[in-house]
């Protein structure tokens, strides 16, 4: 689960007021109101039993001081416009951070959460946005949530090609040589690997639809969507 | 297993990838029989033959094929407790010459049991065809192992294989060597336990079965040493010992089969002509268009060419009369009587003349001469744009084989002229007029029923239909189905995989409940048994349907199909969402096309003719007998079986408007279900039932209880609870599934005529 993180250092222009203690637990705070709110869970009670640290009242009066959150009659709390920019960002930061040890280092997916917390507050916006394009500007953290888009996705899709693209964007016939597989299900990466499908090999699409069939060496491997779009591949540059 | 004991008797497995080619392996060394198809997954069991060389004897054993020995399937897991279980004295590895990476992964894996090994790098014809070298004596140095190239399908290198075995010799892991630095290395290895870092992985899957395995051979004790050790290792350095085993092993494959394997142009594309091909490419458009002209025709009152064909052939011949029997005049063209047909065999040569021959024959010498069609016919089978014109095509000629030539021809002339003209009066004047003659050729007759139905009427469907899906079987392309109709299987919670065993239960849905195993998920396998016990005809029964649809009308057999194929898609889909568990997921190798070799295909359609025979016939017989006595015995001035039928009366008269003689079908029903569809067969050519009450009939015994056998095979791979629960949703299912059927029909005023 994606608990907050105890050690994070939030973005410090919008919080010069707090203290510095004061500023991670409110980071923290907004990140897991972010994750509540995707988990469709609204009330503070409960959103403060599942969160890792309490939401005091006292927290969360100033995340609404500081005009990041509305508090309603009920005890409900919704983000303001700016609260929300700065949650995604944090959240972003984090599951980038997930993807990036997971998929790049090889830990496993329990593994990969502990150390994106301790690893995300080195980051600063450009190098995320780096390691961003660096993953293909993946979709998914390794607990299948959704990261946040950046700046830089929105502009990958429109200009540039990225580096690594999911492989469910090859077109028929391209070749590419596979960079990583992003599911953290042990099984299926066994089954992948087992037909050759592993970092490094090149495999080249035959067949988008009704499924996707790769060939793979000398063997031909027909695929579902759902695992196409966890192979992560080097797309070849193109003239 | 008692061959264990005996210290002469010297043990070898087969190990590999699927689909290359074990079990031919198996063949060739042992002689016996086993299954032998073009796809992967065709050995779910394991099978065991002997052979002796001067004066040894060895047991080799068959395995499932694994993509590696860290299983993922049911099939994968049965070939790790062979070998973790059984302790081989030789480990055969065999190996698609054209897939080097593939087979090293294995090899490396294998290396581990520390067992001699030999490597049969198999298939090199289609490797050479491809354009790839293999440094196999470069192979042999670095791994210190024999290795063999063969082509086993042509019965090469028996000799070959025969003086690897007596080379053979254990040898170093390579994975092992890389790792031998790592840190936690030596503590796993002092556990004691070989394979030691296959164990990692095997007890990082939290698999139970080989867990326990390893716990039989090596003392429980080992399996915590080893568990407490990784998972320090674990909380020490956030760094799972069995991935890194899976990295090390990954990149010492990458670059063996880089350094082993050369790869020129593929020879088929360095000559993509040849002679006479367009000729043969132009003879099968036309063969095509003769087939789909034939068929408007004799469904609709258009004219077509083989029309015309029977026309000359009944103008020039007319069939006998009934009083002088010619035997070879109604072998030939057919006897004129009630509920009789056109079967003789010149009807059936200018059947298959006009419907198959003109497409089979060039379709077969193009896929003999021309390598590049063969590549090519690969590709447009899987298409979807291509892919499902070709399957409508192959179905319409399954429908002409096995519904006319076999359904109609072979039967008509085994029951009309062999048992009804020759056997039958020939019995009935030999047997004495009393209870015998009663047991041998009355109405229950052990021959005037139990025979006619098991060899008469079922035989030759059965046979033509396992001749048709041998030649699919082999040709490899049942597993492009599977990709085609991915889509459709998700709505039922399977995958395209689960194509598979679906199509087998065409031919047995005994054998396909067992194939399920290679399924990924528990719910997937149990979704594919059910829908296989709910509405998967088997070959005898689909013939019955296609053979009674040439006596009413082909929209009795779409409206049967259509019924049983929707309510499968419905108690699939409905299955899909009750049945807890994970989807499978659809992650499938596809097969080159191959050529099929008919000797193989009449082989194993003999092989499981003769297992129909043996396992079939007799069940026939039993029940015939049953009936008899259920007949013949009365109780209150009723026979039983006036009891029986009486006793079914509200269900049958009431919900299904059938006659009361239609018990005696789902009598034999429960007992097999080519044998329940024989007695409809008969029925229906009596006259007993209108298209109506046939519809419903067909519909009841389609989606009716699985056999006897599919019902045990059931309880043991899914245990007796799940078998029945299955069987009580599907009775009173069935029934009233076959009850709304007919009721829409006699609303809506359908004839069906």
């Amino acid at each position: 689960m994606n608990s907050p993180c105890p050690n994070m250092i939030p973005e410090k222009r919008h919080l010069e007021s707090g203290t510095r203690k004061l500023a991670e637990e409110m980071a923290e705070a907004l990140e897991a109101l972010w994750t509540m709110e995707e988990g469709g869970i609204s009330s503070f009670s409960e959103a403060s039993r599942q969160a890792a640290t309490e939401l005091t009242p006292q927290l969360l009066e100033s995340l609404r001081r500081e005009n990041l959150i509305a508090i309603d009659s009920k005890g409900r709390a919704t983000f303001l416009p700016e609260g929300r920019v700065l949650a995604e960002r944090i959240i972003r930061r984090h599951r980038l951070a997930e993807r990036l040890i997971c998929d790049v280092l090889g830990s496993t997916v329990d593994e990969s959460e502990d150390a994106a917390c301790e690893f995300e507050h080195l980051l600063a916006e450009g190098i995320t946005n780096s390691i961003c394009t660096l993953l293909g500007h993946p979709r998914y953290c390794p607990h299948q949530r959704p990261i946040p888009e950046g700046e830089c996705c929105r502009q990958a899709r429109e200009e540039l090609k990225p580096i690594v693209v999911s492989s469910e964007q090859l077109s028929v016939g391209e070749s590419a040589r596979v960079a990583y597989l992003s599911s953290g299900e042990q099984g299926r990466l066994l089954r992948l690997s087992a037909l050759g499908i592993t970092p490094g090999a090149t495999i080249r699409l035959l067949q988008k639809w009704p499924s996707f069939v790769f060939q793979c060496d000398q063997t031909e491997i027909a695929l579902e969507l759902e695992v196409a779009r966890h192979i992560y591949v080097w797309q070849t540059p193109q003239e | 297993m008692s061959s264990a004991a005996d210290p002469a008797v010297r043990k070898i497995v087969l190990v590999g990838n699927p689909n290359v080619g074990k079990s031919v392996i198996f063949r060739l060394l042992t002689g016996s029989y086993v299954l032998v198809s073009n796809f992967p997954g065709t050995t779910v069991e394991i099978s065991r033959g002997k052979f002796e060389v001067s004066g040894t004897t060895y047991e080799v054993v068959d395995t499932p094929g694994v993509g590696s020995m860290v299983p993922q399937s049911e099939d994968e897991r049965v070939t790790c407790e062979v070998l973790i279980g059984e302790r081989p004295d030789l480990i055969m590895q065999v190996a698609d010459a054209k897939n080097l990476r593939r087979t090293l992964l294995v090899t490396s894996q294998l290396a581990e049991f520390r067992i001699p090994m030999v490597l049969v790098l198999n298939m090199m014809d289609e490797a050479e065809e491809r354009g790839i070298e293999i440094d196999s004596r470069g192979l042999s140095e670095r791994f210190g192992l024999p290795v063999v190239e063969t082509v086993a399908i042509y019965s090469q290198g028996r000799k070959q294989l025969i003086q690897a075995i007596q080379k053979a010799a254990a040898i170093e892991s390579p994975v092992s060597k890389a790792l031998s630095d790592h840190p936690a290395f030596p503590a796993i290895i002092s556990a004691g336990v070989t394979p030691a870092l296959l164990s990692v992985e095997w007890l990082a899957l939290d698999d139970r079965t080989l867990q326990h395995g390893i716990e039989r051979r090596f003392g429980p004790h080992a399996v915590s040493q080893m568990q407490k050790r990784t998972e320090s290792y674990r909380s020490e350095r956030h760094r799972s010992f069995a991935k890194e085993i899976a990295a090390t092993r990954n990149s010492f494959i990458d670059r063996a089969a880089v350094e082993f394997r050369k790869k020129r142009n593929p020879r088929y594309l360095d000559q993509p002509g040849v002679t006479g091909s367009r000729i043969w490419l132009a003879l099968l458009y036309a063969g095509m268009a003769l087939l789909l002209w034939n068929e408007v025709g004799s469904l609709s009152g258009l004219p077509a060419p083989c029309k015309a064909l029977y026309g000359l052939i009944g103008k020039h011949f007319p069939p006998q009369g009934t009083g002088t029997i010619d035997f070879v005049q109604s072998i030939l063209f057919g006897a004129p009587g009630p509920g009789r047909y056109d079967f003789g065999l010149v009807y059936a040569a200018a059947h298959l003349l006009m419907f198959i021959v003109p497409v089979v024959v060039p379709l077969g010498f193009l896929l003999k001469r021309n390598r590049a069609f063969v590549h090519e016919i690969g590709i447009l089978t899987r298409r979807p744009s291509t892919g499902f014109p070709i399957l409508l095509l192959v179905l319409l000629l399954v429908y002409e084989f096995v519904g006319y030539t076999g359904a109609q021809t072979l039967v008509g002339l085994m029951e009309n002229v062999f048992f009804g003209d020759y056997l039958i009066p020939l019995f009935s004047r030999l047997a004495p007029s009393g209870l015998l003659g009663q047991v041998l050729v009355g109405k229950y007759g052990l021959i005037s029923m139990g025979l006619t139905y098991a060899i008469a009427i079922v035989l030759p469907v059965v046979a033509t239909f396992f001749i048709a899906f041998g030649l699919m079987e082999d040709s490899g392309y049942l597993p492009r189905l599977a990709i085609l109709s991915d889509r459709l299987m998700r709505i039922m919670g399977l995958s395209g995989k689960a194509t598979l065993p679906m199509v087998l239960g065409l031919g047995c849905c005994t054998m396909a409940t067992i194939t399920t195993r290679i399924l990924n998920s528990r719910k997937e396998r149990l979704i594919a048994t059910l829908l296989l016990a709910l509405g998967i005809p088997c070959s005898a029964q689909l013939g019955v349907i296609l053979g009674i649809s040439a006596s009413f009308s082909f929209a009795t057999t779409l409206a049967v199909l259509g019924v049983v194929f929707s309510q499968l898609v419905l108690v699939g889909y409905l299955a899909s969402r009750l049945i807890r568990g994970r989807p499978g997921e659809f992650i499938f190798e596809i097969p080159p096309i191959r050529i099929p070799q008919l000797r193989n295909v009449m082989l194993k359609t003999w092989h499981r003719v003769r297992w129909y025979l043996k396992e079939a016939v007799p069940l026939f017989l039993y029940g015939t007998f049953a009936l008899f006595l259920l007949d013949y015995l009365h109780l209150e001035g009723r026979s039983l079986l006036g009891w029986i039928e009486r006793g079914l009366e509200p269900v049958l008269t009431g919900i299904l408007d059938l006659p009361p003689q239609a018990a005696s079908i789902f009598v034999l029903g429960f007992l097999r279900r080519d044998y329940g569809a024989a007695g409809l067969y008969d029925l229906v050519r009596h006259g007993a039932l209108t298209a109506q009450q046939t519809v419903v009939s067909m519909i009841v015994i389609t989606l009716f209880v699985p056999c006897l056998a599919s019902f045990l095979v059931i309880a043991r791979e899914h245990g007796i609870r799940r078998a029945l629960a299955i069987t009580a949703f599907i009775v009173p299912f069935a029934i009233s599934v076959g009850g709304a059927a007919g009721w829409i029909m006699r609303v809506l005023n359908i004839s069906l005529q």
